[in-house]
């Protein structure tokens, strides 16, 4: 003791025996990380929700001169930066302003120098308004024309009263038109094919054929009388118009229905601001895409990945159980359960291209095609009997083998050699059953009357989902094994204890103590599934689809289509648009949503596993 | 035939006969030629020191011991006279005619009221006024029907240790069996919650055959009509339990039940 007092042991050597640099590495490493994390959070978020706020239009007036007069230009300032300019190497103050209105200028951006400006005004009278083509539109109102003879002046107290009124018609008579084009003439369109396939089908008698022929005529002369009514509708669009001037002095006019949304933004209260911002959220939640994906709301997208992921869980769930429920309670432990065990964990790190790869040549072009046109390579008949013969019979003799044999006797082991051709037989069986499904000369197909078109045979939204639920499959598998090992071993040998069969115990105590774990892993691959994008690509999803996986057509659930999807959408947005730049706030706000989406199934993941921990030991004690 | 004790011979039925058993777990034998019969409606205790094979002998007489990989076993058990290892016996009817309580009481992550009925269900009795009745009956015959009658349907968890066992007692009667088997059921108990489960025992056993595990020497013979002795996996001593405590005739009984036991 006298020893350590006289020899104090330098601080770097105490440092380092309290290995306390070693804590100092792992924090800075963890910081580092946390820092990454919140980082990009805080950058999704801030752009994704700026895109919402109503920014304020500036006018900008030019040093340079245009036809006797100094240019002017209005706008939105995007973005500031300085530049080195190539020429004289001298910092160059600059900024990116919004200017909209693509159908003037043909762009919507513009970059202007600041040593180019002579002044920058917030004139209060400019509208931003939200167009169902060309995008927005920033301007100063002139007049409303209700007919060529009849129009009421911008400075008229009724005037904007009379404009929120027509965009409200305007947007009311869109909606009709939507209604009666998709839905009705879908529904008469989708009859009108039902019927000439029947025709193309029935035999050549005029007799037979004439009811048909009756039916498609009304229906052909209903369609007639609802595209009739759109045609006006849509023309009826075009009366009203309005007259707006632009910063450069240039006078346009537009169709008031046109426009979807528009507002003051110079003249909001910061309670205006607000409401603007929860008006163009909801729009984006809740609205179709326009102007190739760049405008309006991502709705399809929501309703596709959240119906896609449904279908996953509901398939990857009863799968996944089952798959864990026997390698965890009846599998025998051994070397065959070890190998299944790191098969399963390896399937999770396989990359999903791989499956979405898989999903294409297995369920899309093979058990796709097989059911739009029947078996590719058909076995000649009298193959094709053997092999139903052999089925039949392999079935009858595993049936006999195992029935003999009483659970009484269970306690004897079965011999090798019995047990041996008992499971050969059932393999046999499957295998022989499986080839005479796929291989039935007979069948041809339930939709070989659409043929060529595919029906099934092409990525679809049922294809996705099987792949995704084979790709996450993993996760279910593993969650439910482990949240059955913390079962406690007492409960289950009081279940049995109390008469009840291992069925009846894994069923009734086993699997409800299970449920909160099975739960999280079911979330946990629901939020994978989520969050893929390559499988999908190349099983079903497209940048727009025409229509969504579920509507009120019969049979309401159309498993065979196409649908669009969240992450996809993000790629197609900021990597596949033809203007980019533009493009670029809805990629934020839609990362914003699918992050959001992605971290609520974490977080309520995360809740049921703390429960469940709670739940547990209460039962400890 | 394996014999009861002496003075019981003429006046009871031996109700479980274990015929010269030996046990192994895989490779290590833990009963060595146990012989020895259970009499009907008594009790019967098993004593001896930790590891002697007292739990094994116990998980064998319902077969609970089949759920062990690598077991095997020689000689015979006999209840009411049938082998449990005939092969029209049933493990799941034979478990339903042996009732088990364990060493840690476990009861299942449900109601009481559930807890209780859970071996009626599992055999698909589902009579709502039947099982109200067996639920009412069977925890009043586990003393603990006046503490818990107004939350029946609340969670197991929500009950004190003492009293959760004497949940899994009520459930381990509720289906009527002709055996009781009880591993330490006072283990982690208070002297009153065990007073009141040897109270139990007593009035039990005239529907009963049950036979306990127990470390306390003063419960064997507070509740015991009979005492075995067991050690080393050897059944050493099997007497009226009285005798055995006064007079052991094995040294090494006596060394262990006056606790001189090295
Ligand atoms: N599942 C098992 N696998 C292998 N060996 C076991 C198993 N269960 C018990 N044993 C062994 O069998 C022997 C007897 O165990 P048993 O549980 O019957 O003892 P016990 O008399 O009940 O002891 P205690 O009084 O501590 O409960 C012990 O040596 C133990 O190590
Ligand atoms: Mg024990």
């Amino acid at each position: 003791m006298s020893d350590a007092h006289s020899n104090p042991p330098s601080s770097a050597a105490l440092l380092s025996s309290k290995g306390e640099i070693k804590v100092w590495l792992t924090a800075t490493g963890l910081n580092v990380g946390l820092f990454m994390v919140a980082g990009l959070l805080l950058l999704i978020t801030w752009n994704g929700l700026s895109v919402f706020w109503p920014q304020p239009v500036s006018e900008f007036t030019l040093t340079s001169e245009k036809d006797g007069a100094p240019e002017k230009i209005a706008g939105i300032i995007t973005k500031q930066k300085t530049r080195r300019s190539a020429a004289t190497g001298q910092a160059i103050e600059e900024i990116q302003i919004f200017t909209g209105n693509r159908d003037a200028y043909g762009l919507a951006f513009r970059f202007l120098d600041q040593s180019s400006l002579a002044s920058t005004t917030l004139p209060t009278d400019y509208i931003v308004a939200e167009r169902s083509e060309y995008g927005k539109a920033i301007f100063t109102p002139v007049r409303l024309e209700f007919s060529p003879t009849q129009s009421l002046l911008a400075n008229d107290p009724t005037f904007l009263p009379e404009l929120h009124r027509l965009v409200k018609e305007g947007n009311d008579r869109r909606a009709e038109i939507t209604a009666l084009e998709k839905h009705e003439i879908g529904a008469i369109n989708a009859r009108i094919d039902k019927l000439e396939i029947r025709l193309r089908k029935a035999d050549p008698s005029p007799e037979a054929r004439a009811p048909l022929e009756q039916e498609l005529a009304t229906l052909r002369s209903e369609y007639a009388t609802l595209a009739a009514q759109a045609t006006t509708l849509r023309d009826r669009q075009k009366i009203e118009k309005l007259v707006y001037r632009l910063a450069s002095g240039e006078e346009r006019s537009q169709a008031v229905a046109e426009i979807i949304h528009f507002y003051q933004p110079n003249q909001l209260t910061l309670v205006g601001r607000f409401k603007i911002f929860l008006h163009h959220a909801l729009a984006f939640l809740t609205e179709e895409p326009r102007e190739a994906n760049t405008e309006g709301g991502i709705f399809p997208a929501i309703f596709g990945t959240f119906v896609m992921t449904l279908l996953m869980a509901a398939l990857v769930t009863p799968l996944g159980i089952i798959a864990a429920i026997y390698l965890h309670e009846y599998a025998k432990p051994g070397i065959m359960l070890q190998s299944i065990r790191i098969c399963v964990n390896n399937l999770a790190g396989v990359p999903s291209i791989v499956f979405g790869v898989f999903g294409l040549g297995f369920f899309v072009y093979g058990v796709g095609g097989y059911i739009d046109h029947g078996p590719a390579y058909p076995l000649p008949e009298r193959w094709w009997f053997l092999a139903s013969l052999g089925a039949v019979v392999t079935l009858i003799l595993a049936l006999l083998l195992t029935l003999k044999y009483s659970p009484t006797q269970a306690l004897q082991p079965k011999s090798k050699a019995r047990s041996f051709t008992e499971n050969s037989l059932w393999i046999s069986t499957a295998l022989l059953t499986l080839l005479t499904l796929a291989k039935c000369p007979y069948f041809h197909g339930f939709f070989a009357d659409k043929l060529p078109s595919p029906t099934f045979g092409t990525g679809g939204i049922l294809w996705a989902s099987i792949t995704l639920s084979l790709m996450t499959l993993p996760v279910v598998i593993v969650a439910t094994e482990e949240a059955l090992s913390a079962v406690p071993r007492g409960v289950r040998e009081a279940a049995l204890a109390c008469g009840a069969s291992k069925w009846q115990m894994i069923q009734r105590i086993a699997l409800p103590g299970a449920l909160p774990g099975v739960m999280t892993g079911i979330i946990l691959a629901m939020a994978r599934g989520a969050g893929e994008v390559a499988p999908l690509m190349i099983t079903g999803v497209v940048k727009l689809a025409p229509s969504l996986p579920l509507d009120g057509i019969a049979p309401f659930i159309h498993a065979e289509r196409k649908f669009m999807h969240l992450g996809f959408h993000i790629f197609d947005l900021g990597f596949q648009s033809p203007d980019s730049e533009a493009a670029k706030p809805m990629v934020f706000a839609t990362t914003l949503l699918l992050i959001f989406l992605v971290v609520v199934l974490n977080l309520t993941a995360i809740q049921i596993r703390s429960h469940l921990r709670r739940k547990l030991q209460a039962s400890a004690f | 035939m394996p014999p009861l004790p002496l003075h019981l011979q003429s006046s009871a039925r031996p109700f479980i006969e274990v015929d010269h058993f030996d046990f192994w777990y895989g490779p290590k034998q833990v009963l060595h030629d146990i012989h020895l019969a259970f009499p009907e409606n008594h009790i019967t205790a098993l004593i001896g020191p930790s590891g002697c094979g007292k739990t094994t002998l116990l998980r064998n007489l319902n077969r609970m011991n089949d759920l062990v990989d690598g077991i095997r076993h020689r000689g015979d058990i006999r209840l009411d006279g049938t082998s449990l290892y005939d092969p029209k016996v049933e493990v799941i009817s034979l478990r339903k005619r042996v009732g088990m309580v364990f060493q840690k009481y476990n009861p299942f992550p449900k109601s009481i009221y559930e807890n209780v009925i859970f071996s009626l269900r599992v055999a698909g009795r589902n009579d709502r006024r039947q099982l109200d009745e067996v639920v009412e009956k069977s925890l009043r015959q586990a003393a603990l029907w006046d503490e818990v009658k107004d939350k029946l349907h609340e969670s197991a968890f929500g009950l004190s240790g003492g009293q959760q066992q004497r949940l899994c007692i009520a459930r381990a009667i509720a289906n009527r069996p002709q055996v009781l088997l009880m591993d330490e059921p006072c283990a982690a108990l208070d002297p009153i919650a065990t007073l009141k489960i040897e109270e139990l025992m007593t009035q039990l056993k005239d529907e009963f055959t049950i036979v306990i595990v127990t470390h306390n020497m003063e419960q064997a013979r507070r509740v015991a009509d009979l005492t075995a002795f067991f050690y080393l996996g050897k059944l050493i001593e099997y007497d009226e339990t009285l005798s055995l405590f006064t007079q052991p005739s094995q040294i090494q009984t006596e060394a262990y039940i006056s606790g001189r036991f090295s």
